[in-house]
């Protein structure tokens, strides 16, 4: 009765220790990895930056072509990062999509709404007046941002957002070009601003974004390449 | 000229020994957004006070020399108004016949008023108020700023402080008691001196301070120190009352400061601040599994499955091995048609609220849909120490929900399961009953005025076997890489059973020690009770038997504990021998957690030397794990009889490997400073006591942290 667990793989990762000697951290307790971080973490300090990575290189028209469950690219320019994710499940009217190294974000309509594993992630966000003003309504929406401080708290950030049509574009997703209308929703509060950038198709998805996730990691650009 | 001796340098390599550390922390926008600090580590400018408060929370570490003085200052900014500081100093040829001077003293700075348009900030302090009384001085300042980038002091000072152009005390108006000024009190030191405070002269001290740009500050100061001890030593030639600084920060959390002082002396001063408040790489970890809603309605839920025990084994199999993948060890799996009731051991997280919400959106996706209600056990060596009881349709409604934080709160209900012993499902017997893990250790030596900071490092090895829930063997060895703890030569004086104060001849083994090695075993005797037995060598230099009962009931602030130990002192070569030091202490114990990360224990009892006495512990934590705390210790033990430093006191410093990692994890970095290490009021130490080990899947702490459940 019960499961026979799987023997946890002995880590051993060397490290340096105030740069004074090279230590290695081993053994299969739990905790061993976490210096082992420590100890990486000097070498990600020192790391040379790396160059930025074309989004769009990361899938070849004869892999999309071929996929058959919605893709989505997603690239941060703050930290010259790309990924490409899939659906990792729907509730309700969200989706939450995730990146192969683990990281997930979770979209209502097209609108980001939570975040995690960015570091300083979007908690959760009301973004129910934004959707309602993309849909043509004018006037001004309300958004609030929950964040986690240093302490483990929740914390707001409420905006107060106006969105203003701002021409065509036609947009490449790699397999296709669709043609879409840009909505600008541009968004303030006494401390900060931000401006979102959504590329709405005719069918009225938004198929390719500019985000602002919060104020350390910036602008999220989304494109929907296979829906 | 500056020239450093070998002494000012090892003192001032406990400051840079956090190069590595530092680099990287503190605010990103830049450390002259907030308060300037100056070489006493404290609000001011150069060597005068000024009226501010720096971030709360915020550590500071500054060193500073000029003219032979050779500072090292540990801040730490208590409340938001409430400065504290604990300072090291070297005074080269500062006693009669040419020998050094080493002073250990506290002081504390609070902001009264805040600055407003038109008057300025002002507040009170006292240096070294618990000490020899030789920095001895206390001081009202107000500082007012002038635009963005000026600011402006001017205050008053005593003691120390009212040395130059001093003049009869303004107090004085209140009685004659203020008029004079005693000479510090305690031969020993170490005491508070609370009777020579605002006494005799005072006098006027100024400064002026100009933000250059984001990094650069330039400051001017009129002190109203003369150095009267000093002077007439002739260590230094005070010149004028003058002083002149720049102070420049490269990168956020690091501050040079150089000064030309009294018009004869070059001084610098190298600071490192972080604040806990700001972890240097913010949450790195993964995403959590979503949440897997269910379709169709209630209706079409059938609870059949329940009836199956291969259907229930089958479950029960998938769901270790998904906690398995997230650090958390399956224990138990109860199922009813409705309910699920898991047992688990939290390796990984040291959020417990985020544990929960991992193995809750686990279940979600693993559970039929025919059950509702989702009951989380966490077990600590093998105790249960909580029951959370989720509804799987609130799980679905809130994980997207903007308020999806506080509301899962609010819903879940949080109890004590007692004895817990009615577990009827599934269990999983541990796959790997030893685990073990080889690492390096630093350990420190502070103080020794030989040399005031030594260093050990090397390897560590911790095992662990588990016979039985809650019954566990564990045990630690280290072996010296290098060091030169085993350099100390300071024989103790102690008049009493030297339990503490022989801890220099215990780092002389260079081959294997035993750190710990102890049989623990921990249960629950019933609702709100938690007890521990331990027996073996407990700590590096005592080992005996241990027994602990607890009683923290799951919702409260309070809770009441009481230990008795036997023990022996063991040997010096930290082997399996014992000495013939034998000795029966215990306490009773008062936790409070206040809220707000303020927290205060009071014990009393019976410590190692056979005295009686109280300690008292303030500590602040955060939400994060840090913990920066001071307690004192008194006992029936004569200041007189204790030697030198009086009294038992010292800060503790707990600094969780996950702030620093950017990832979760339960190890962390604990530390206590003590000024000064004899054997009164010495507690024994015992690794696993029972108060932190199972406060955090407590209501207070669960509460405080549940930001961490959908993260």
């Amino acid at each position: 009765m019960g499961a026979i667990l799987a023997m946890k793989p002995i880590l051993c990762r060397p490290f340096a220790l105030l740069g004074l000697a090279v230590l290695a951290a081993c053994g299969n307790a739990p905790d061993a990895s976490v210096m082992a971080e420590i100890g990486g973490l000097a070498s990600r300090i020192t790391q040379p930056r790396a160059a930025p990575v074309d989004a769009k290189a990361l899938l070849s028209p004869q892999v999309l072509a071929a996929a058959d469950q919605p893709v989505m690219l997603a690239e941060i320019p703050a930290r010259r990062a790309a990924a490409s994710l899939i659906v990792a499940g729907t509730n309700g009217s969200h989706v939450t999509w995730v990146s192969g190294d683990g990281i997930t974000l979770t979209l209502q309509s097209g609108l980001l709404t939570a975040s995690r594993g960015l570091g300083y992630d979007l908690m959760s966000a009301d973004v129910s007046q934004s959707l309602q003003l993309l849909q043509g309504n004018s006037g001004t929406a309300v958004r609030v941002h929950r964040y986690l401080d240093g302490e483990n708290q929740i914390t707001l950030r409420s905006f107060v957002c106006t969105a203003s049509p701002t021409g065509t574009e036609t947009v490449d997703l790699i397999t296709r070009r669709v043609s879409a209308r840009i909505v600008a929703e541009h968004c303030a509060s006494s401390g900060e601003s931000f401006t979102n950038r959504y590329w709405i198709a005719g069918s009225g998805h938004i198929i390719r974004s500019e985000q602002w996730v919060g104020p350390e990691t910036g602008m999220i650009r989304l494109l929907r390449v296979v829906d | 000229m500056v020239r450093l001796t070998k002494k000012i340098r090892s003192a001032m390599a406990l400051v840079a020994a956090c190069a590595g550390f530092g680099a990287g922390f503190g605010t990103a926008t830049g450390v002259f957004a907030e308060t300037l600090t100056n070489v006493l580590g404290m609000p001011g400018f150069i060597d005068m006070p000024s009226a501010g408060s720096v971030a709360d929370g915020r550590l500071g570490l500054t060193a500073s020399y000029f003219a032979g003085q050779s500072r090292q200052t540990l801040t730490f900014q208590i409340t938001p108004r409430l400065t504290g500081a604990f300072r090291y100093s070297i005074l080269e040829n500062y006693i009669a016949d040419g020998q050094t001077l080493y002073d250990r003293s506290f002081d504390l700075h609070f902001r009264l008023f805040d600055e407003t348009e038109n008057w300025p900030e002002i507040a009170i302090g006292v240096r070294d108020f618990i000490g020899t009384g030789f920095y001895g001085s206390e001081y009202l300042a107000a500082t007012k700023s002038i635009g963005p980038a000026l600011k402006f002091t001017g205050g008053i000072g005593w003691g120390r402080m009212g040395s130059n152009g001093g003049f009869a005390n303004p107090l004085g108006i209140f009685g004659s008691y203020f008029d004079t000024r005693p000479a510090a009190s305690t031969p020993t030191g170490g005491d508070a001196n609370l009777s020579t405070l605002f006494r005799g002269p005072a006098a006027l001290f100024a400064g002026a301070t100009w933000q250059v740009s984001d990094r650069l500050s330039l400051s001017a100061e009129y002190s109203s120190d003369a150095y009267v001890y000093e002077t007439s030593q002739g260590t230094f030639l005070r010149k004028s009352p003058l002083n002149f600084g720049a102070q420049y920060s490269p990168v956020p959390g690091i501050t040079l400061g150089t000064n030309y002082l009294y018009g004869s002396e070059v001084g610098v001063t190298l600071s490192f601040l972080l604040n806990p408040k700001q972890p240097p790489f913010g949450d790195r970890s993964t995403a959590p599994v979503p949440v897997r809603p269910r379709t169709g309605s209630a209706a079409g839920w059938s609870e059949a499955w329940v009836t199956s025990s291969a259907v229930r084994s089958q479950i029960g199999g998938g769901l270790a091995q998904a906690l398995a993948a997230d650090g958390i060890v399956l224990q138990g799996l109860e199922l009813s048609g409705s309910t699920a009731r898991v047992r688990y051991q939290n390796t990984k997280f040291d959020s417990s609220p985020q544990a929960m919400g991992h193995i809750a959106r686990i279940l979600t996706v693993l559970m039929p849909p025919s059950v509702e209600t989702f009951v989380l056990e966490p077990v600590v060596e093998g105790m249960t120490t909580a029951q959370v009881t989720l509804q799987r349709s609130d799980l679905e409604k809130l994980e997207n929900a903007p308020d999806g934080s506080w509301s899962s709160f609010v819903r879940a209900r949080i109890a004590d399961p007692g004895r817990a012993d009615d577990f009827a499902g599934l269990s999983f017997p541990a796959a790997q009953r030893l685990t073990w893990g080889v690492g390096p250790y630093l350990s420190t030596a502070l103080f020794d005025p030989d040399n005031p900071l030594r260093i050990d490092v090397g390897a560590q090895l911790t095992t662990r076997y588990d016979l039985t829930a809650g019954l566990s063997i564990t045990g630690v060895a280290r072996l010296k890489a290098f060091g030169n703890k085993d350099q100390s030569t300071r024989a103790s004086d102690s008049v009493l059973p030297h339990v503490r104060s022989d801890a220099y001849l215990y780092d002389k083994n260079d081959g294997v020690t035993v750190e710990r090695l102890t049989l623990d075993y921990f249960t629950r005797p019933g609702r709100d009770l938690y007890a521990r037995l331990s027996f073996g060598y407990l700590e590096p230099m005592f080992g005996g038997v241990s027994a602990e009962l607890l009683w923290k009931p799951i919702n409260s602030r309070l809770a009441l504990g009481i230990e008795a130990n036997h023990v022996k002192q063991r040997d010096f070569d930290k082997g399996l021998g014992f000495q013939d030091y034998a000795v029966t202490t215990g306490h009773v114990s008062a936790y409070y957690d206040f809220g707000n990360g303020y927290e205060a224990q009071v014990d009393v009892g019976r410590y190692l030397a056979g005295d009686l006495g109280t300690t008292v512990a303030l500590d602040r934590t955060f939400g994060n794990g840090w913990k920066v705390g001071a307690y004192f210790t008194m006992t029936d033990v004569p200041f007189a009889t204790f030697g030198e430093g009086s009294f038992d006191k010292g800060i503790h410093l707990v600094i969780p490997y996950s702030w620093v990692a950017g990832k979760p994890g339960q190890q962390q970095y604990e530390t206590q400073i003590q000024p000064i290490l004899r054997d009164g009021g010495a507690r024994l130490g015992v690794a696993n006591r029972l108060y932190e080990e199972v406060r955090g899947d407590h209501a207070p702490e669960l509460q405080d942290q549940w930001g961490r459940f959908w993260r």
